[in-house]
């Protein structure tokens, strides 16, 4: 079988979405701060498979996310930044914001920055597994660290084979 | 006032004493982080130079001038070399099919030739043929002239700028999609489906042609393909790969034959010509043969219904541009019958009139009536007796004539005869028997000037006919008066015709006289004295007569 599938990442702005995209493409973090605009496209070839990867531009208050942009996907990863508890909060509106547009794929979701202190707010964690039944998996990453990214892709690339 | 000028020396001393150290240090740094420097200077420059154009853009442009003067007559140069190459190649390939079909929409259209050939020169080259995947953005199939990088990467974001501009568009109320992106000089088209999308990368000019074929393929695609593209989830060994390629191939196919022609070895367009010129001689050829035998069937109809002509098989051919005639009549007034009919039915060729007139009576009745005929007219000659048994083809003719060149002539113009192959002579040359008559008056002795003529005729007859014999010359009297009168008048009158025959006209013939004292038979002396008066002198004795 020759796999190809289209994975977005969703989350808000500053997050780490980028960061965690080009650790697990390749290998590298930085620290400066660049805001995506728009959309920026990875590719990333597995084993068993070519991932497209959808970095979108994060969400704010003043920016919906672009539903479009979510057309087709085989998978979600949402990102929440550990440091920042509205991030987390806002992952429940995102995932109901994939299912909208693409039901029943499955979601891997990244608490990053978790090398840096953060506010481990157990009852929001738990909660989190909790807001869907496509979740897949919830990892606390670093996209600095590179801690739980690999595992982060794997466990999304091993869910949507499985799926199809 | 003192404090202060010592503070200027100061001042003064110091920027002379540093001026050197600080000189070299700048020098130094400048070595050692050139790049630090220029990353430090370069958005300065940037505004350093807009400040410059706005207060002073005489300057700017004059400064800059030179430089991008060459710059733009190089690549001005450049490019009209490319376009006259193009034209040289158009020229070389001047009597092309394709040439031709130019200079045919030329006419249609009603533009000039050199605006399609300039159109031709600025054609389309395809590089690449994406089919992608509409939602997501994944490449179903590609295929390209050029090496594309990252293929799927170009796919996913033009799916991405697609989405965002059909999803702007939407938004300010009308639907449309976005056909085209631009680029330098090329462009990338796109020409959507239900599910998915060709995304054509094009350098140079896109023309009606190129849009045509893109829609076309597009449409196979979907045709042939649309449900394994619709249930598409990701496998991509669900669609046929190389079917997906073959529609799409065309569009390479088109590059091929719009920009490359010098890379196919075309037919000659010489052989087409000379093909053409096969059919279209070859049709004209059929044409003429076809209405050369049309005429020929008519010519031939025509002499065979001409009541004069029906009994003789003439035959008319036809020999490029000429009629001929051919066969054979018995006279000329047929062969030239025959010419006035056939010329009054041509238009443009010439007529060759090769009729022969044979003269040939075959029928021995007409042969033996022709004999007749020319006999007839001998016989009228003096001393011609001829009869004939003509026995075809044999000639056997009998009978006399008085001398041989008469003979001669005869059998002449008898052997001219056609139908008389053989002659047998059983003519005899029988000389005539001249007899004449001399008449004395009463008691003359001597020959009167009548009877002299009469001799005369008499000796040319013989000496025509060269007649040898013994001539008789017998002398009657009219018994009236004595005897012995009468004995004697004889023998003068005898004497008389012997002198006048051997002195006066010399015959050489023998004589003989013989006096008889009576007149001749049948005369009474007594009512006819004169005509008892007389001599004869023939061939003959007076008793053979």
């Amino acid at each position: 079988m020759q796999i190809v599938y289209k994975v977005v990442m969703i989350g808000d702005f500053g997050v780490g979405k980028t960061s965690l995209v080009q650790r697990f493409i390749n290998n590298s973090f930085s620290e400066e701060y660049l805001s995506t605009i728009g959309v920026s496209i990875a590719k990333k070839t597995t084993e068993h498979s070519t991932i497209m990867l959808w970095d979108i531009e994060g969400h704010t208050e003043f920016k919906p996310i672009f539903k479009q942009y979510l057309l087709g996907a085989k998978g979600f990863i949402l990102v929440g930044d550990m440091t920042r508890i509205d991030t987390i909060k806002a992952l429940q509106h995102h995932i109901e914001l994939c299912h909208g547009i693409v039901p029943d794929v499955p979601i891997v979701i990244a608490l990053n920055k978790a090398d840096i202190e953060n506010i481990e707010n157990a009852e929001v964690l738990q909660q989190v597994e909790k807001i869907s039944s496509h979740i897949v998996k919830v990892l606390k990453t670093s996209a600095k660290s590179g801690e739980h990214v690999e595992e982060l892709f794997h466990a999304l690339d091993k869910a949507v084979i499985e799926g199809l | 006032m003192k404090n202060q000028e010592s503070k200027e020396e100061e001042t003064q001393a110091l920027e002379d004493a540093l001026s050197p150290i600080v000189n070299k240090l700048i020098d130094k740094n400048y070595e050692t982080s050139k790049d630090k420097i220029a990353s430090q200077m370069a958005p300065l420059i940037g505004s350093a130079i807009r400040e410059q154009i706005k207060s002073q853009k005489d300057d700017v442009v004059d400064a800059l001038y030179p430089v991008m003067g060459n710059m733009i007559s190089k690549y001005v140069t450049q490019s009209l070399e490319d376009l006259l190459d193009k034209i040289n190649t158009q020229i070389q390939n001047g009597l092309s099919m394709r040439a031709l079909k130019r200079k045919i929409t030329a006419k249609i259209k009603g533009v000039s030739e050199t605006e399609l050939l300039l159109s031709e020169m600025t054609s389309s080259y395809i590089q690449s043929v994406l089919l992608i995947h509409k939602e997501t953005g994944l490449v179903l199939a590609h295929i390209e002239n050029q090496t594309l990088n990252e293929p799927e990467m170009l796919a996913s974001m033009m799916t991405a700028i697609r989405s965002f501009v059909n999803d702007w568009v939407e938004q300010s109320g009308s639907y449309q999609e976005l056909g085209e992106i631009d680029y330098g000089g090329n462009k990338i088209i796109i020409e959507a489906s239900g599910y998915s999308y060709l995304a054509v990368i094009v350098q140079g000019g896109a023309y009606k042609t190129t849009y045509d074929a893109i829609r076309v393929c597009l449409e196979n695609i979907v045709l042939h393909h649309g449900d394994a593209i619709r249930e598409f989830n990701g496998d991509l060994s669900v669609l046929d790969q190389e079917a997906l390629k073959k529609e799409m191939l065309p569009l390479l196919a088109l590059q091929d034959q719009e920009q490359l022609p010098q890379k196919k070895q075309p037919i000659h367009p010489l052989l087409y010509l000379i093909l053409v010129s096969m059919l279209g001689f070859g049709g004209y050829s059929y044409y003429k043969h076809y209405q050369a035998q049309q005429l020929q069937k008519r010519l031939q109809n025509l002499l065979y219904t001409t009541p004069q002509l029906t009994l003789y098989r003439l035959t008319p051919h036809i020999e490029g541009e000429q009629v001929v005639l051919d066969g054979e009549v018995p006279a000329q007034y047929y062969k030239d019958l025959a010419q006035k009919i056939v010329k009054k039915q041509l238009k443009t060729s010439t007529l060759q009139n090769n009729i022969v007139v044979v003269q040939s009576f075959t029928d021995p009745q007409q042969i033996s009536s022709y004999i007749a005929y020319l006999l007839q007219g001998f016989a009228m000659q003096e001393g011609v007796h001829l009869h004939y048994i003509y026995n075809y083809p044999i000639l056997t003719l009998e009978g006399s004539v008085w001398n041989p060149s008469q003979k001669e002539k005869i059998l002449k113009k008898l052997v001219e005869i056609k139908g008389v192959q053989k002659v047998y002579d059983k003519i005899v040359i029988a000389p005539p028997l001249p007899i004449t008559t001399l008449y004395f008056s009463k008691g003359k002795r001597s020959l009167s000037t009548e009877a002299q003529a009469k001799l005369i005729r008499f000796t040319k007859k013989l000496m025509r006919f060269n007649i040898k014999g013994k001539l008789f010359i017998t002398i009657y009297s009219d018994t009236l008066g004595s005897k012995k009168a009468n004995a004697l008048l004889s023998q003068h009158r005898a004497k008389a015709i012997k002198d006048f025959l051997l002195s006066k006209v010399r015959v050489h013939n023998p004589l003989s006289v013989e006096i008889k004292l009576s007149p001749p038979k049948g005369i009474n002396p007594k009512k006819q004295p004169a005509k008892a008066r007389c001599a004869t002198i023939a061939l003959t004795k007076e008793d053979k007569i």
